[in-house]
C-alpha cells in the first residue's frame, strides 16, 4: 500500500465511525441511514467475500433484524447462515438499483438456479477446543447484543474481525458481568 | 526496496510464522461457510436431531437411535424402547458409520469392460443391462443370494425371484445351522428359541460366546447382566455362569466357572449331567424321560469322565448345582457347533434344558429367533453344484459376501454363474468377482423392515441423505426391473396398510 492510499483508507474509518457514533447517540438506527456508494472495495476491511454482500445495506439501511437471517442465534449454539433459498426470497423480486448491485444480485440468483451455493470466507472463528453458545449469550443480553462482539455489523460495508475472540477477552468480559469463569464452562 | 530490507523483512515474517505456527497457536487457517441451498427441515444448525432405526450390522435387529447434526449422522446408540436391546448397543453396531462414511465405497454402477477393468455406467444404462441379461438368462436358472432379510426386501426379493423364475438362496456367514439341525433332533423343530437369560439362575453355555457374537449379543449380554448382578432387593441374585470350552475367550472370562472338557466332547459333558439329574431325580422329570434314558445311562458321568477330561464328581456337581437351582439355562454354540458332531453336542445340551424342566422356563419356542428362517447349507451347496453344471445364467448377490465367507470350492463354483450382479456397497471379493455392480444404500440411508425375533416387527429408515447421492436401493432396483410402479417405500408402506 502507498502512503497515499494509507491516508485515504484512513479517512475512509473516519468518516465510518463518525457514521457510527452518530447511529450509537441515536440510541437507535435511524431511519435516515444510508449505506455509502462504494466504488473501490480492495480498500475495505475484512475478507474479500465471493459475492459483495452488503451489511451495512441489509441490516442498517433497510434494517432487516439479524435475527430475519441468522434465525437460530436464539436456540442454538450456532448462529446459522442464511440459505440461499433465503437471499433469493427477496432477491427474486429485488434487483438492485445501481449496476454494481445488480451485478451482485445476480450472483445470488445464478447460485440459486445453478443449485450452487457461495462459498463465504468465515471471519468469526473460534479454535475448536472452545465452546461459545449464542443462545445463552442471547437470552441474556438480549437480540441487539451482537455488536458487542461482531461491532457495529450494520455499517460494515465489508465484515470485518472487531474483537480478538482471545480468551482473555472473553474472560474480561465474564469478570466485568460477574459470570462463571470456570474452565470447562467453555472448554468441554 | 533494497535488498538488505528485502532480507530483514523476511527475517523477521518468516521467523514469527514460524515461531507462531511451531507452538501451534497460530490463526486457525481460512474456514470457509457454504450454506444451504434449502435448509432440511427441523433441522437447526448446532442441534442434534434424533433417528429412531434399525441396526443391520447382524441378524439381532437391535434398535437405534442415530444422533443427527446438520444432515450428518455422527453417533448411534442403542433404542431404550426396544425390546431386543434395551438401550444398548454393540461394538459393531457403534462401527455401523464407519461403513456408511467408507471412502471406498461403491458411488456409481458399474460394469467390467472388455479388458476386465471397471466402467462407471448410468443407472439407466446399468439397469436396461441387467433387465437383457433376466430377459436373456430365463429359464436357464437365475439364482438371488442375499443375506437374512426378514421383512419387506425379503419379500420382494422372493416375489421378483417367482416372477423371473429363479430361486431365492438366504445366506448367512453365523447362521448358526447346528443350532437348528440340533434343535430338530432334540425337537423335531429348526426353530431357534429364545433364551431367558435375564430370568437364568444357573447358566451354563457349552461354547456358546454370547458375550461375543451369538444369536443376540447385546440382548443376551443384557439380560445375563441382570441375572449374574447382585441387585438389592431381589429376592435370589446372582446367578452362577459356567463356561464349557476348550478355550477361555472373552464368555469364557466372564463365567464363575471353566471347564475345559476336551474339543468335541461337550455333547457327554451334557448328556452326563443329564444322566445325573434323571438317575437320582434332581428334579420333576418329564413323563416321556424313558426315550433318552438309554443314551443318558451310555454317557454316565464315571463312563465318560476320562474322555472329556472332567472328574465324574465335577460333573455330579455342576448337574446337582443345574437342577437345584430351579432356573437353569444350558445354551451351545460357538466353537461347540463348529465340530462336526456340533449338531448332536447342540441336541444333547438340548435334552439336558429338557430333563431339568427348563424348555418353556428358560429357552422359549415361540418368540423365535429370526435366524430360524435362514438358509441352509444345502441350499447353497445344491446352488453351488448347480453353477459348476452351467445351470445358473444369471447369479445376483445382495448383503452378502460368499467369495470371502465360503470355502474355495463354492465361490470357484458360483464364478461359473454365467452373469453375476452384486448390490454391494463395497468392492468386497463377490462384488470384485461380478460382471455387473448396483452400489445399494447403507442401511442407514435406507427404508426397510424386519423381524428380529416372532412378535417384534422392527422398521428401518434413513437417517440421512445418501453419502453418495448416485447410489440406489436394491428394492427400487427389483421394482424398476419387475416394471412396477413407486419406490421401494411405497411398497414398504403397502405392506403395513
Amino acid at each position: 500500500m502507498t502512503k497515499r492510499g494509507g491516508r485515504v483508507g484512513l479517512g475512509v474509518a473516519i468518516a465510518l465511525s463518525i457514521a457510527v457514533s452518530a447511529a450509537a447517540q441515536t440510541g437507535q438506527p435511524a431511519a435516515s441511514v444510508k449505506a455509502p456508494v462504494i466504488s473501490d472495495t480492495g480498500r475495505l476491511k475484512g475478507p474479500r467475500q465471493p459475492i459483495f454482500f452488503r451489511h451495512d445495506v441489509h441490516a442498517g439501511q433497510d434494517q432487516v433484524p439479524c435475527l430475519y437471517c441468522h434465525s437460530t442465534v436464539t436456540i442454538s449454539s450456532e448462529p446459522g447462515i442464511p440459505a440461499v433459498q433465503t437471499c433469493f426470497g427477496c432477491h427474486q423480486m429485488i434487483g438492485g438499483s445501481t449496476p454494481s448491485h445488480q451485478a451482485e444480485i445476480k450472483k445470488v440468483r445464478e447460485a440459486w438456479v445453478n443449485k450452487q451455493p457461495p462459498r463465504w470466507v468465515r471471519v468469526h472463528a473460534l479454535p475448536g477446543f472452545v465452546r461459545f453458545p449464542h443462545m445463552r449469550h442471547i437470552k441474556v443480553l438480549g437480540t441487539e447484543s451482537c455488536v458487542n462482539c461482531h461491532g457495529d455489523v450494520r455499517a460494515m460495508p465489508q465484515v470485518y474481525q472487531v474483537a480478538t475472540l482471545k480468551m482473555g477477552w472473553c474472560v474480561n468480559c465474564h469478570l466485568q458481568r460477574n459470570v462463571s469463569r470456570d474452565c470447562t464452562l467453555c472448554h468441554y | 526496496m533494497d535488498r538488505r530490507r528485502f532480507l530483514k523483512v523476511l527475517g523477521v515474517t518468516g521467523g514469527g510464522a514460524a515461531a507462531v505456527t511451531a507452538c501451534g497457536i497460530g490463526p486457525e487457517p481460512t474456514e470457509q461457510l457454504v450454506p444451504y441451498l434449502v435448509p432440511p427441515e427441523n433441522q437447526v444448525p448446532g442441534i442434534a436431531t434424533y433417528y429412531a432405526t434399525t441396526c443391520r450390522e447382524c441378524a439381532a435387529g437391535c434398535g437405534q437411535h442415530a444422533k443427527v447434526r446438520e444432515g450428518r449422522v455422527i453417533k448411534l446408540e442403542g433404542n431404550p424402547e426396544s425390546p431386543i436391546n434395551q438401550g444398548r448397543l454393540c461394538a459393531r453396531g457403534q462401527a455401523a458409520l464407519q461403513g456408511l462414511y467408507n471412502p471406498d465405497r461403491v458411488t456409481d454402477p458399474m460394469a467390467r469392460g472388455a479388458n476386465g477393468d471397471w466402467q462407471k455406467l448410468s443407472w439407466d444404462d446399468a439397469l436396461a443391462r441387467l433387465q437383457a441379461k433376466v430377459r436373456e438368462a430365463r429359464g436357464k436358472g437365475i439364482a438371488f443370494v442375499t443375506g437374512l432379510e426378514s421383512g419387506s426386501f425379503g419379500e420382494l426379493v422372493d416375489a421378483w425371484t417367482r416372477q423371473v423364475g429363479g430361486r431365492h438362496v438366504t445366506y448367512e456367514p453365523f447362521a448358526f445351522e447346528a443350532l437348528r439341525a440340533g434343535n430338530r433332533i432334540a425337537f423335531g423343530t429348526s426353530a431357534i428359541p429364545w433364551y431367558d437369560f435375564a430370568n437364568a439362575r444357573y447358566i451354563v453355555s457349552f461354547g456358546a460366546d454370547f458375550m461375543e457374537t451369538w444369536l443376540s449379543p447385546v440382548g443376551y449380554q443384557n439380560a445375563f447382566t441382570r441375572a449374574h448382578a447382585f441387585t438389592a432387593g431381589r429376592d435370589a441374585s446372582m446367578a452362577k455362569f459356567v463356561y464349557v470350552g476348550p478355550r477361555l475367550a472373552l464368555t469364557g472370562m466372564s463365567a464363575d466357572e471353566w471347564i475345559a472338557a476336551a474339543p468335541g466332547t461337550e455333547g457327554m459333558l451334557a448328556l452326563a449331567m443329564a444322566q445325573v439329574i434323571v438317575a437320582r431325580r434332581l428334579a420333576p422329570l418329564p413323563v416321556d424321560v424313558a426315550r433318552v434314558r438309554a443314551a443318558l445311562d451310555a454317557n454316565a458321568p464315571e463312563r465318560v469322565a476320562a474322555r472329556v477330561g472332567i472328574e465324574a464328581d465335577v460333573i455330579t456337581r455342576l448337574a446337582r448345582e443345574f437342577a437345584a437351582s430351579r432356573g437353569g439355562l444350558a445354551v451351545a454354540g460357538g466353537i461347540a457347533a463348529q465340530y462336526p458332531n456340533g449338531a448332536e453336542i447342540v441336541a444333547a445340551v438340548n435334552i439336558l434344558n429338557y430333563v431339568a424342566g427348563q424348555v418353556g422356563k428358560t429357552v422359549k419356542f415361540g418368540p423365535n429367533h429370526a435366524l430360524t428362517a435362514g438358509g441352509s447349507f444345502q441350499e447353497l451347496t445344491d446352488l453351488a453344484a448347480d453353477a459348476s453344471a452351467g445351470k445358473v445364467a444369471l447369479l445376483l448377490v445382495h448383503g452378502a459376501n460368499p467369495a470371502h465367507s465360503l470355502p474355495a470350492a463354492f465361490s470357484q463354483a458360483l464364478a461359473r454363474a454365467g452373469y453375476k450382479v452384486a448390490f454391494s456397497s463395497y468392492l468386497d471379493e463377490t462384488a470384485a468377482a461380478s460382471d455387473l455392480v448396483l452400489p445399494d444404500l447403507h442401511p442407514l440411508e435406507q427404508w426397510n423392515d424386519s423381524q428380529p425375533r416372532a412378535g417384534v416387527y422392527a422398521l428401518q429408515q434413513p437417517v440421512m441423505q445418501p453419502v453418495f447421492p448416485n447410489t440406489l436401493h436394491a428394492g427400487d432396483v427389483l421394482l424398476r426391473l419387475g416394471g412396477k410402479p413407486g419406490t421401494f417405500k411405497d411398497y414398504l408402506q403397502g405392506r403395513w396398510q
